[in-house]
């Protein structure tokens, strides 16, 4: 029997025999250690049985001992504590537990970035509250909240009405319910200058450009910019018509301007909401315009008005008139394809149809119009997709209009000398911009791979202008002028610039300061633009974050990414503060996200800076895309109670519609055909309708599937009973968010 | 996965946990008791931690058949084996079950215990594993989640300061004269 004087001697004597046995049995878990324990108290009972007792030493040869026996287990231990961190989820624990105190401290607003480009939605929790006016930041004005019932507010907040933040930063926002006031922390934002598109005019004399973030319309010419004026809110693209006008399509209001050489806006085409991409028939007489609602409208230029409407199943992306102004072909992004619309009278109609593997990237007419060149991640004439890994092969195929047929394919990620890495491929990555120029050959401005190439589809292989250099880091548009000058947009350089036919720099347009003024006067801004650059920077697998995460949405399919199960490509934009990240909510921080990148994608092509840092920076300076600017208060509200009478908030918790929880996977889709093992991070339904696959796999392809077919066993959600009229309601309230 | 299962999955829980707040915070309180004079009262807390031991311990196995029938689904235990929070949670039980059934003179002569409180000192490794569990599970607020991490931290620091210095107190042979050879089982 030990005595009870030397019970501290015991339990030491225990905990470094389990010290030991978990040193030996190479203990990365809990449940390894409390076996360790257990062990070492069984052996210690069976000698305490025996009559064994510790025997008497000093205190200091107590200690002693203890230190000698302890030090090497512990060295042992201490080299496997990433692995323990890891598999018991303790790894960014305290990003986690930072987002969802954010969440839970009501009353809570998310999101909690506010940015001063463009509306935005902001919700706000606040149970029990019955009236909320909210200040979202410095200069921004006191916007009164719209009750949706449930102690759930929707601000509905417009930078052009309301005020815009002065500076990017920190900031505070104060929310009263009811008369009583708290602040809660936000970030602002406030943009900067992002030339994309470029377009060239007919003569190819000039070029225009959008900066959809600072509402700007660019010109430029073979000198350099010719001209930089404000348009409305968030032009998104543009195209030159007759005389020299441009006509400039709006995100976030519903024209399209026609902007007159001197920068006067002379005509305003009502289209509606959400104009996403441009194009103007061959001769000039038709505008096209592509909407986020699905849409494409034709509209008559000189009419100034809309001539005809077709819905086209999802987000119309990149389109361009194929013979004349009554053919149309569309690039759809969910479920990708490529449309061919003919035009009569005020009557559009697809007319062909052919689905594709990957959504279009870019795409260019081949003068004449009888052919497209569009740019691809994936291409097979057979129609299965390629499920069994995250395939990208970026490549361009050129197109006939009619038959929708392939004629010719070029791949262009491709390796070059400076790789060393069996498979490295650092030359033609990401192609996001196409010109057909008058020779036939092919501009191509490759965002991956920092480069503007001359092609020729079928002919030798092309040269390259490595542009980076030049500011002009992942290039998003690149055209050929009338003097052989190439015109080059770089987003993320803020930067637009005409290179001599030798590909030297012979002008440039500065729409954002440079990296070194940045430096001194904005880290955090320079921050976000080395982030953007990473996001777009190809890995030397051939693979950016861009090339499934197209400038940050979803590219509408389901990848392999970790051998476990496919899932589709989520929509990065607004998904900061809710830590975990991915599907399976392995990752805790954005940034750990780059790891994908540095092992699955073998590396980036040159080694720089933390990447991890600056890409978490820029994809947490991404808003939520706006929800679709049709209201139907009524129903929303009635959608709302049936959210709350179904369970869904246990999960999907208001403001931020996550309660970052996560279930194993068969706990809400018992019949899943997943691994038991796996389990599901509750993903926010903010900014849903964007999605055209949903749940985790994918499999649902519609929000009605989701309740309808996908839930038989309703653990996800109690939608069995519910009638027609309240799965709609539920649904116009879920597109609401 | 219905409101009332996620109702009764909560309270279980909690009751579960809060007892064992309650059962681990039974000694300091007793000995706060002593020092202010009410030793009455302290001499009753022993039986009432034991009481609440075994009541969390009871809980904690409601709060199993609850996620078992409810929520967990058809195949649990692959769950319960890859899912951190679930495992920390079923290993903080498996512990609180095994310090159940040793809480029962009977039982511990049956199986021959010596360094019973050796092994009932697993119970503050049951409370982190219970914490553990509460940080990651997806419907436990964060914020009750901390304050029960601090509370069991606070726990064991008074459990560890005072035994510090009666350690000190037994090196003087006076001391151990005084208090006689008890059996660690017995005390």
């Amino acid at each position: 029997v030990v005595p009870a004087r030397r019970e501290a001697d015991v339990q030491l004597a225990i905990l470094l025999l389990a010290l030991v046995l978990a040193a030996i049995g190479g203990a990365e878990r809990f449940a390894g250690f409390v076996l360790a324990y257990g062990i070492a108290w069984g052996i210690a009972n069976l000698a305490a049985l025996r009559g064994w007792a510790p025997p008497r030493l000093s205190r200091g040869a107590k200690m002693a001992i203890a230190a000698l026996v302890a030090a090497t287990p512990i060295t042992v231990i201490g080299a496997r504590w990433d692995a323990l961190i890891t598999r018991e989820g303790l790894l960014g624990l305290d990003v986690h537990l930072r987002d969802r105190l954010r969440l839970e401290a009501v009353p809570a607003i998310h999101p909690a970035l506010v940015a001063a480009d463009r509306p935005q939605t902001f919700l706000v929790y606040a149970p029990g509250g019955q009236r909320a006016r909210v200040a979202l930041a410095p200069g921004i004005a006191v916007l009164d909240a719209e009750p949706l019932g449930h102690g759930v507010f929707r601000v509905d907040y417009d930078p052009r009405q309301h005020g815009a933040p002065a500076a990017s930063g920190p900031a505070r926002a104060r929310i009263e319910v009811d008369g009583v006031a708290t602040e809660r922390a936000v970030t602002t934002l406030v943009p900067l200058a992002h030339p994309r598109w470029l377009r060239a005019s007919p003569d190819r004399r000039q070029a225009c450009t959008t900066s959809e973030e600072t509402d700007e319309l660019v010109r430029i010419d073979a000198r350099g910019l010719a001209g930089r004026m404000a348009v409305g809110d968030g032009p998104s693209d543009c195209t030159f018509l007759a005389g020299g006008a441009v006509a400039v399509a709006h995100r976030y209001a519903p024209t399209v301007a026609i902007v007159d050489p001197g920068g006067a806006i002379v005509d305003q085409i009502e289209v509606g909401w959400g104009g996403h991409r441009l194009a103007a028939s061959p001769d000039l007489t038709r505008l096209a315009v592509a909407l986020e609602g699905g849409e494409v409208v034709i509209a008559d230029v000189r009419a100034g008005v809309v001539q005809a409407r077709i819905e086209i199943g999802g987000l119309p992306d990149a389109l361009a008139f194929a013979e004349d102004a009554a053919t149309l072909i569309v690039a759809r992004r969910q479920p990708a394809a490529l449309l061919r619309i003919t035009v009569d009278g005020a009557h559009a109609a697809i007319v062909a149809e052919r689905a594709l593997l990957a959504p279009v990237a870019a795409l260019a007419r081949r003068e004449g119009g009888g052919s497209v060149i569009v740019a691809v991640t994936d291409w097979s004439d057979d129609p299965v997709p390629h499920l069994g890994n995250h395939y990208v092969q970026d490549q361009l195929v050129e197109i006939d209009t009619r038959s929708l047929a392939p004629l010719r394919h070029v791949l262009t990620a491709r390796r070059s000398p400076r790789q060393d890495a069996a498979g490295g491929l650092d030359r033609g990555v990401s192609p996001l911009s196409i010109d057909v120029a008058p020779d036939g050959a092919l501009w191509v401005a490759f965002a991956g791979s920092d480069e503007v190439a001359r092609l020729v589809v079928g002919g030798p292989e092309g040269r390259a202008i490595d542009v980076a250099a030049l500011g002009l880091a992942a290039p998003h548009g690149a055209l050929l002028l009338a003097d052989g000058a190439i015109a080059v947009s770089s987003p993320s350089g803020g930067r637009v610039a005409i290179l001599e036919p030798s590909g030297r720099l012979r002008a440039s347009a500065d729409l954002a300061p440079g990296d070194a003024t940045l430096l001194r006067e904005d880290p955090e801004a320079l921050r976000r633009r080395f982030g953007e650059r990473a996001f777009y920077e190809a890995t030397r697998a051939g693979v950016a974050c861009q090339s499934c995460h197209l400038h940050g949405e979803s590219d509408g399919l389901v990848h392999n990414i970790g051998g476990r199960v496919l899932v589709p490509t989520l929509d990065v934009r607004g998904i900061a503060g809710t830590s975990p990240y991915l599907r399976d909510g392995s990752y805790p921080r954005i940034g750990d996200l780059h790891e994908v990148a540095d092992t699955l994608y073998r590396g980036y092509r040159e080694p720089a800076g933390d990447r991890a840092s600056t890409l978490e920076a820029w994809i947490a300076s991404l808003p939520l895309p706006p929800p679709r600017p049709e209201r139907d208060p009524e129903a929303e509200r009635r959608g709302l109670d049936v959210f709350v009478a179904a369970g869904c908030p246990s999960c999907h918790a208001f403001p931020a519609l996550t309660n970052l929880g996560r279930h194993p996977v068969h706990a809400v889709f018992p019949r899943a055909a997943a691994e038991p093992g796996l389990s599901l991070d509750t993903p926010s339904l903010r900014g849903l309708t964007r999605q055209s696959r949903y749940l985790f796999d994918g499999r649902a392809r519609s929000l009605e599937d989701v309740f309808r077919v996908h839930n038989p066993d309703d653990r996800h959600g109690r939608t069995a009973a519910l009638s027609d009229r309240e799965i709609a309601d539920l649904i116009r309230f879920l597109e609401s968010l | 996965v219905s409101e009332d299962a996620i109702t009764l999955l909560r309270a279980s829980g909690w009751t579960a946990i809060l007892l064992l707040a309650g059962a681990l915070a039974a000694s300091p309180i007793a000995r706060a008791f002593t020092a202010a004079g009410w030793r009455a009262a302290a001499a009753r807390l022993p039986r009432i931690r034991r009481g609440l031991g075994i009541a969390s311990a009871s809980a904690g196995l409601v709060h199993a058949g609850v996620a078992l029938a409810l929520y967990l689904g058809d195949r649990p235990w692959a769950a319960l084996a890859a899912v951190a929070w679930l495992r920390s949670g079923a290993l903080a039980l498996a512990l609180l079950v095994s310090l159940l059934a040793t809480s029962f003179p009977g039982f511990v002569r049956a199986a021959r215990i010596r360094l019973w409180k050796p092994l009932h000192r697993l119970a503050y490794a049951a409370a982190a594993l219970a914490v553990h569990h509460v940080l990651l599970s997806p419907w436990a607020p964060r914020a009750w989640a901390l304050a029960l991490a601090a509370a069991f931290g606070a726990l064991l620091l008074l459990r560890l300061v005072p035994r510090k210095a009666r350690a000190e107190r037994r090196e003087d042979p006076e001391g151990d004269a005084s208090r006689g050879d008890r059996t660690v089982a017995e005390s």
